[in-house]
């Protein structure tokens, strides 16, 4: 295991959810293997997590959900994105881009 | 779109719990099997797989109950989860639920039962009139100077051509009629009115019509009626195809033409009526007779008008005061009262007429007062369950304090008690709808006593159930706010640490306990001494003198068979039938008179002022009767002589008065062989026309010894033989019992279709027993409140012993153990309980005495002191509290002190 893994930001994982979703609809694990192939395994990410952050983002209206069946043939609940869904990952990408370039200026100046 | 997608998540969240917590178990399941392949697709060995894919989940039953919360429903299932919780912990104390259910109940119940009453006759709605606020009645003041009299209806013909500040100008009056045949005993309440009636109203009817112009000449009016809609669904099912029935009243068939619509009540009073017919249908509808439509004395007409557009009430009332001053000056002598004065037209909105407004004050205040007492009940009630919460709160600070410390917050445990409290108050709230719909059945259908089925219009309605609705949350969180928060603030250490209540830092709360129980002594105290002296009158009621002896005598009222017959006819055939009646052998005397005397509601039906030495002439009442009058009701005749056969027409004119009479007429010192004037004779809503009599006195009556109330009331008889007759009410008296003279009366005087009248024939002592119908009707009231508080005051001194001895075990042990005698123990405790009752009964008596004194003339005799009503409370009371305490006391005495100590 990787010294340089940090938790993940509460909030970021919104953000990383929305996008996997953005490219195709995916069930829980895929969602999971899909963040920790990006981050190239930093962020430690508690698998169990992403539940309680999926029914969130169900009850906001950003994704939905549906039973379907894999390629192996196993059923497995997939979530898609929604139109709101998709306005919420541009605001939080703006979101995120506002907060890291303050942070990087911020972190340059001080040194 | 957002929302329309979270609102179903919710429903469906809340809908498909359980679905949906399969769906996340399966969904987990499915996670961990990828993650266990992906592991065995590493060569990780089986087991090493799946005990890795768990550390990388991370918590399985951590995760789902995260996910379950965000589902956003938890708010809902706590209470759910709290329902079911208050209602599994409430089950395991059933006699807490049934007392304080039972308690609620009956508050809640006789708090909306008054509030039901007092809305459907004070506050009723304007119901489905159409633009109230343009609906005037207009009256012409009465004969005692009263503002808001009857009309007579040439007055109301005069207005209601001339009115140009009313559009329309309609007359009403309440009717009684026979349903079916003449014998069917089957009553009618009707209001007769003119055509105009329903627009004024602004009424359209359900079904059919109202009625037409042609067919509503007062005078010469149809045989039609329009229902009402109570009416329609009993007699007709509610049959929609009812119009053109026939309904037979008085003997005679009428079509129903209309059904008026739900809530269209009768003007007077608010009555719920059976329907309406027109004013003056020929052959003589009740009293409406081309007669009494003539004559501008009989005044028996209320009027009700619609402003024209833009009019206002002030406008009207100018107009109807200048016709007003035209009429006098036409007839002066029919627009004069029985002082002289000259009568006047007073005009009041719709709004302001529901209630006749000379009587609507005191009602109003009986209302209130009885609402008040009402409530003070469900008060004393609320008190009640609130200690019971409390005690059981107290009892409960173990089990909170181990909920607290499992990690129930707070919230969390003032939830759980506030939701015992709602539980128990919405129970309370159910019982008492269902108590208050039973008891307004019940005085809906009240007995009037004149044989007419009136109907109160007071039924259990939304508004009924959201007061009673109110009442039971305001009680619950009355009741159940003091108690949760102690609970919930009970907190950890005081309680597990169990030394909490043997101390004495709850001063404060037995202070405040002590309070409520004697404020329930205090109620019970009132009520119960209340209702011993309600008791105790009705008993002295059989045997109150009331100034003649009904027993065995049975009487009913005749109508002349027809009008305008020459006094001496009428007198004629009246006393043929008293003739006809005294033949049989079963009746030993046979008498008439005008009026039924020591009737509540007709002994002043006639009335004549006589004049005064001193002053302006005076009213008294008076009744004409035949010789054996006085004999038969065995009037004592103290002075001269009774009305004999010798008093007929041509004679000297004679009379015999009582001795208040003499007192308040006749200088001093007068008696048999004076004389007095009467200047005017009056019977019920007439001025008989009749000049200025000389009478001469016959005879005096003792009045009745009435304790309590002084003397009688002055009151004079004339002969019947020398009376212009009116009526008649037949007396006749017989060995064998008024059973067996009724069917001989009514073999000889057979109902006739058409006049209703309101004494059939019956006993005289029931009819005077009418008198104190009151008196028993504040009996039962009066008995089920101190029943009631009694079972209050009960609970509430157990309640307060129980918890003293519960909260002084420790110290009683201790007692016992340093050798204080058991008996000793027992005898503190019981004095404790006896100083709260002991100052609740003074504080009780103190009230109901006063207010016993000022009832005085009400109680027939019988004491304020009443040694038997109060002493006999008293004991109740007392010993009520006595064995309130003697239950947990009982606990005390069988209880080793060891046990409690060990217990520690």
């Amino acid at each position: 295991m990787s010294k340089a893994r940090s938790d993940l930001l509460q909030g970021t994982l919104d953000l990383l959810v929305l996008k996997v979703l953005s490219l195709e609809p995916m069930h829980g694990w895929g969602i999971s293997e899909r963040i920790q192939q990006w981050s190239g395994d930093v962020f430690l990410l508690n698998q169990g997590s992403l539940y309680p952050a999926l029914q969130r983002m169900k009850r906001r209206g950003w994704i939905t959900s549906e039973w379907r069946v894999t390629e192996n043939n196993r059923r497995a609940r997939y979530y898609a994105l929604t139109p709101a869904g998709e306005r919420q990952l541009g605001e939080e990408r703006q979101a995120w881009t506002r907060s890291s370039t303050a942070v990087e200026r911020l972190l340059q100046t001080a040194v | 779109m957002g929302w329309v997608t979270a609102f179903r998540e919710r429903v469906r969240a809340v809908l498909g719990r359980a679905r949906m917590d399969e769906d996340l178990d399966e969904e987990i399941r499915f996670h961990l099997e990828m993650e266990v392949e992906k592991n065995l697709r590493a060569g990780v060995p089986a087991a090493e797989a799946r005990r890795r894919a768990m550390i990388a989940f991370g918590g399985v039953d951590r995760f789902k109950e995260q996910t379950r919360e965000e589902r956003g429903i938890t708010a809902l299932e706590e209470i759910r989860r709290d329902l079911r919780f208050s209602a599994r912990s409430l089950l395991k104390a059933p006699g807490l639920v049934v007392v304080t259910v039972l308690s609620l109940g009956l508050g809640i119940g006789a708090s909306a039962t008054v509030f039901s009453l007092a809305k459907g006759m004070l506050l009723g709605d304007a119901g489905p009139l159409g633009d109230p606020e343009r609906i005037v009645a207009v009256y012409t003041s009465e004969n005692e100077g009263g503002l808001y009299g009857e009309t007579s209806f040439p007055d109301y013909a005069d207005l209601a051509s001339a009115t140009t500040t009313m559009e329309a100008l309609a007359a009403h009056r309440l009717g009684v009629l026979t349903v079916g045949n003449a014998d069917s005993g089957d009553r009618a309440v009707v209001e007769l009115v003119t055509g105009g009636y329903f627009d004024v109203l602004g009424v359209t009817p359900l079904l059919g019509r109202a009625f037409l112009p042609e067919e509503s000449v007062p005078g010469r009016s149809d045989r039609v009626v329009v229902l009402s809609h109570r009416a329609w669904q009993e007699r007709f099912g509610g049959d929609p195809g009812v119009l053109g029935e026939i309904m037979k009243l008085d003997g005679e068939a009428y079509t129903v033409v209309g059904v008026a619509p739900k809530g269209l009540v009768s003007r007077y009073m608010r009555f719920d009526i059976d329907g309406w017919v027109p004013l003056g249908v020929p052959g003589g509808i009740y009293r409406v007779s081309p007669r009494a439509l003539g004559d501008r004395r009989s005044r028996q007409f209320f009027m009700l008008g619609r402003l024209a557009p833009g009019r206002t009430v002030q406008e009207a009332q100018a107009e109807m005061g200048v016709l007003a001053d035209r009429l006098r000056d036409e007839h002066p002598a029919e627009w004069a009262d029985s002082r002289g004065a000259t009568l006047g037209i007073t005009v009041v909105p719709e709004a302001e007429s529901r209630v006749p407004p000379d009587v609507r004050t005191p009602l109003l205040g009986a209302a209130g007062l009885m609402l008040g007492a009402a409530l003070i009940i469900l008060l004393l009630a609320c008190t009640n369950v609130a200690s019971l919460l409390l005690a059981r709160t107290h009892g409960r600070s173990q089990e909170m304090a181990v909920r607290a410390s499992l990690g129930a917050g707070k919230g969390r445990l003032f939830r759980m008690l506030l939701t015992e409290s709602v539980l128990l108050s919405l129970l309370g709230g159910v019982l008492g709808l269902v108590l208050a719909d039973r008891a307004t059945a019940y005085f809906r259908a009240i007995p009037f006593p004149m044989n007419v089925p009136l109907r109160i219009d007071a039924s259990l309605d939304a508004s009924a159930v959201l007061f009673a609705l109110t009442l039971a949350l305001g009680s619950s969180l009355l009741v159940g706010l003091g108690p949760s928060l102690r609970g919930s603030k009970a907190g950890l250490s005081p309680a597990l640490k169990r030394d909490g209540d043997a101390g004495f830092g709850g001063a404060k709360r037995v202070t405040v306990r002590s309070v409520l129980v004697v404020a329930q002594v205090a109620a019970a105290t009132f009520f119960v001494i209340g209702a011993g002296l309600a008791m105790r009158s009705v008993q002295a009621s059989a045997h109150y003198d009331v100034g003649l002896n009904p027993k065995d005598v049975a009487i009913f009222w005749e109508e002349p068979p027809e009008e305008d017959l020459a006094p001496a006819d009428l007198r004629a055939h009246f006393l043929e039938l008293a003739g006809r009646i005294g033949a049989h052998p079963e009746v030993e005397s046979v008498a008439l008179a005008r009026v039924a005397e020591a009737h509540v509601l007709m002994e002043d039906f006639a009335t004549a002022r006589v004049e005064r030495a001193d002053s302006d002439p005076l009213r008294a009442s008076f009744n004409a009767v035949t010789p054996g009058y006085f004999e038969m009701l065995e009037i004592p005749v103290a002075r001269g002589r009774a009305i004999d056969f010798g008093d007929v027409d041509g004679a000297p004119r004679v009379a015999l008065v009582n001795e208040a009479f003499l007192e308040r007429f006749l200088p001093g010192g007068a008696g048999v062989g004076d004389r007095f004037r009467v200047v005017q004779w009056s019977d019920v809503d007439r001025v008989q026309e009749q000049d200025a009599v000389t009478l001469e006195i016959v005879g005096v009556v003792a009045d009745p010894e009435r304790p309590g109330t002084g003397r009688g009331r002055p009151f004079f008889w004339v002969s019947y033989l020398q009376d212009d007759p009116v009526r008649a009410i037949v007396l006749a008296k017989g060995r064998g019992g008024v059973d067996v003279l009724l069917p001989i009366l009514r073999q000889e005087a057979p109902p006739q279709a058409g006049d209703f009248t309101p004494l059939e024939p019956g006993s005289y002592a029931d009819y005077v027993a009418y008198r104190f119908l009151g008196h028993k009707i504040i009996l039962s009231i009066l008995t089920f409140s101190g029943i009631f508080a009694l079972v209050l005051a009960f609970i509430g001194v157990f309640g307060i012993v129980s918890f003293a001895v519960s909260r002084r075990f420790r110290e009683m042990a201790i007692r016992q153990a340093m050798g204080a005698r058991r008996e000793d123990v027992v005898v503190d405790v019981l004095r404790q309980s006896l100083r709260g009752t002991g100052i609740g009964v003074l504080v009780g008596l103190g009230l109901a005495l006063p207010l016993a004194y000022a009832a005085r003339s009400a109680l027939l005799g019988v004491a304020p002191l009443d040694p038997v009503a109060v002493g006999g409370g008293l004991l109740v009371l007392v010993g009520a509290s006595l064995a309130a305490g003697a239950v947990p006391a009982r606990r005390l005495l069988r209880t080793e002190p060891m046990d409690i100590l060990r217990e520690e």
